[in-house]
């Protein structure tokens, strides 16, 4: 019979420890606010559930050409502007750069037959018509996360005049990749039966399969640690609020654009096909796009892991391609202190370099 | 429904009554009922809140629990304790199961109206569908064949799902063995001086195990049979849903969902057609419809 050392006392001590922090993170929590307050923007067009939102730097624009930031139709793009001291956004302003944010909604019921080919050929190209206008310009750049970098990419093969610099960050380009568990999952998902069941795909269902992939970090480890830094300073409170908010804001998924993506992108791995793939009507590659391209990624991302961002460099050889590396997570690209210090400056000498004189 | 077919129902019923007896139905429950949250504290903190005091609880268990197994020496059975351990496991599983893959609202209300209160929650089902079986046995020669069809779908689904809830049970407790298999080497000649330290090298151990099970095509199979067959029994309702509502001269979510088709069909042309023309209509506006639209958060 194998017996272990126990030091009671310390356990004692961290049990009565662990209620002692919940009774003050109860205080805390109750005290602060939880609602998000954007920085300063203004609300360009609306189509639906989609608002184009246009963000102006506090001094003059050191940038001709704007920045529109396409994210994924997945949880909300206000993580990009979680608060103040957390937000890529105002940080993108700070250098002069114009930014056009497309916040997608939360798609009705009624949505459940937009095709992928209505989001690129239609949604994402008004929005871009939208900011060429009013930027008073010919083409603009283009930034899409995460899905939204998908989709980017796809926007781009198909309007390259539009398109004149395009930025991915966290992009699964590379589905196949040994790693990516979020793909190896969803391709055993009867997605037609999904749609025929819920119409739009739940966003609490998608939480859920989000959880699945790491249960313990995400559930028991985060809570443990919770309530500590629940008792931490006003200031990591309010971040840590504000981020459990982020994460149970979830709009469903549009179910028909739902379904042709994982069919195209997880299953057939679309973006990695030398032959490319037919999409609006048009057959895609990737080695003919034209536009150069910055490919940012987290190095310790579990959600889209680094190889599959960075199987875009081997077919994009020879063209200006530029990858950057962030020592973060999926999430840590968006909003981390590492993410907020390093990628603003990046991004806006990358295409500073690139803007026509 | 002819009232031969009515009566055999209501007695099938009583009979059911009869072998309830003296329990109350109320009191099965598929999920813990959350506890009572704070009065006038926003949702989400409540909700927080909810789930750092469940968890607490159950830290302070664990907590409890140790120090009660220590003896003058202040050493603890390692065995005992992981054995505790691996049954608080087991639950946590299938609590997780049973919240992410529900049943549909209407077959959940049945399950809690008809099963035994003790019945643990992964025989319910079981039960469920034997005395479902029982009543189709009965009504089986008065029911229109279309009315048969669709009940015999209906139990197969259910089948389909239980078994698929079962496998999927099964791999997860395979994956807590190997998990604690690590976790007893961690622990081998070690001191537990640190809860949280514990629970650290537990979800490290657990995370390999699953990260491991997770590029196996036998799990994936099963979270991916657990996940469609659920879907498919969830739907199957919901159509069953759908000829009720029909029947009653109500829209169906069929009828709507058809009209929202067509809807974006028509966007679709005018679209198109704006194109061709190349009139200004396709033009956003560029100044917000609201005045409210102009944020200055």
């Amino acid at each position: 019979m194998t017996r272990i050392k126990v030091d009671a006392p310390r356990i004692r001590q961290q049990a009565q420890q662990q209620l002692d922090d919940l009774a003050q993170s109860g205080k805390t929590a109750a005290r602060l606010s939880s609602t998000h307050l954007p920085t300063p923007h203004q609300v360009l067009m609306r189509s639906g559930s989609l608002r184009l939102l246009k963000f102006t730097p506090r001094n003059s624009s050191r940038l001709k050409t704007p920045l529109l930031i396409c994210y994924a139709l997945v949880n909300r793009p206000w993580v990009l502007d979680l608060s103040p001291q957390r937000s890529m956004i105002r940080n993108l302003l700070d250098e002069g750069i114009p930014v056009y944010l497309i916040d997608w909604g939360y798609p009705p019921r009624c949505d459940r037959y937009l095709t992928l080919e209505d989001y690129l050929d239609d949604l994402l190209d008004r929005c871009v018509d939208a900011v060429i206008t009013d930027s008073d310009g010919d083409a603009i750049n283009l930034m899409g996360v995460c899905q939204g970098g998908v989709l980017s990419l796809c926007y781009s093969m198909l309007f390259p005049h539009k398109v004149r610099n395009l930025i991915t960050l966290v992009t699964p380009a590379d589905t196949d990749s040994d790693n990516f568990t979020l793909s190896r999952v969803a391709r055993q998902i009867d997605v037609e039966l999904a749609t025929e069941t819920y119409g739009n795909l739940p966003g609490a269902l998608l939480n859920e399969l989000f959880t699945t992939l790491q249960p313990m970090r995400l559930g028991l480890e985060k809570r443990i640690a919770a309530a500590r830094q629940l008792c931490a300073d006003e200031e990591t409170v309010q971040h840590y609020l504000l981020m459990e908010h982020w994460l149970q804001d979830c709009p469903d998924l549009t179910g028909t654009a739902l379904k042709e993506f994982i069919q195209l992108f997880f299953r057939e791995n679309a973006l990695m096909r030398q032959e490319g793939f037919e999409l609006a009507g048009k057959r895609l590659r990737v080695a003919t796009l034209t536009q150069p391209l910055l490919n940012i990624y987290g190095q310790r991302d579990q959600l889209v892991p680094p190889e599959a961002s960075s199987a875009l460099k081997p077919i994009l050889d020879g063209k200006d391609y530029t990858e950057a590396t962030v020592d973060a997570g999926h999430i840590g690209v968006l909003n981390g202190s590492k993410a907020l210090a390093m990628l603003p400056p990046l991004i806006y000498n990358w295409l500073q370099a690139r803007e026509p004189e | 429904m002819t009232e031969q077919l009515l009566n055999m129902m209501r007695q099938w019923l009583e009979q059911l009554e009869q072998q309830q007896d003296g329990t109350d139905p109320s009191r099965y429950r598929q999920t813990p009922e959350p506890n009572a949250k704070p009065e006038g504290m926003p949702p989400l903190q409540a909700n927080l809140l909810h789930r750092l005091t469940r968890q607490s609880e159950e830290f302070n268990r664990f907590a409890t629990d140790l120090l009660q197994q220590c003896d003058e020496d202040k050493t603890a059975d390692l065995q005992q304790l992981l054995d505790s351990f691996h049954q608080h496991l087991d639950q946590l599983n299938l609590d997780w199961v049973l919240y992410s893959w529900p049943l549909p609202e209407q077959l959940a209300s049945a399950l809690n109206l008809l099963i035994r209160q003790d019945s643990p929650a992964t025989t319910g089902l079981t039960q469920l569908t034997e005395l479902l079986q029982q009543l189709l046995g009965t009504l089986e020669p008065h029911l229109l064949p279309s009315l048969l069809l669709q009940f015999r779908t209906s139990l197969q689904l259910m089948e389909t799902f239980e078994h698929a809830r079962a496998q999927y049970l099964v791999q997860l407790g395979q994956i807590n063995s190997e998990a604690l298999q690590a976790f007893r080497q961690q622990l081998t000649n070690s001191t537990i001086d640190d809860l949280e330290q514990l629970h650290r090298r537990w979800i490290q151990c657990y995370e390999q195990s699953y990260q491991h099970r997770l590029g196996q095509q036998e799990y994936l199979h099963a979270f991916g049979a657990l996940c469609n067959a659920a879907m498919a029994l969830r739907q199957d309702w919901q159509q069953q849903l759908e000829q009720i509502y029909a029947r009653c001269g109500l829209v169906t979510l069929s009828q709507y969902d058809e009209l929202s088709r067509q809807h974006h069909e028509l966007r679709r042309r005018v679209r198109n057609l704006e194109r061709l023309q190349g009139t200004p209509q396709n033009s956003p506006p560029l100044q917000p419809r609201d005045p409210h639209d102009a944020h200055k958060g």
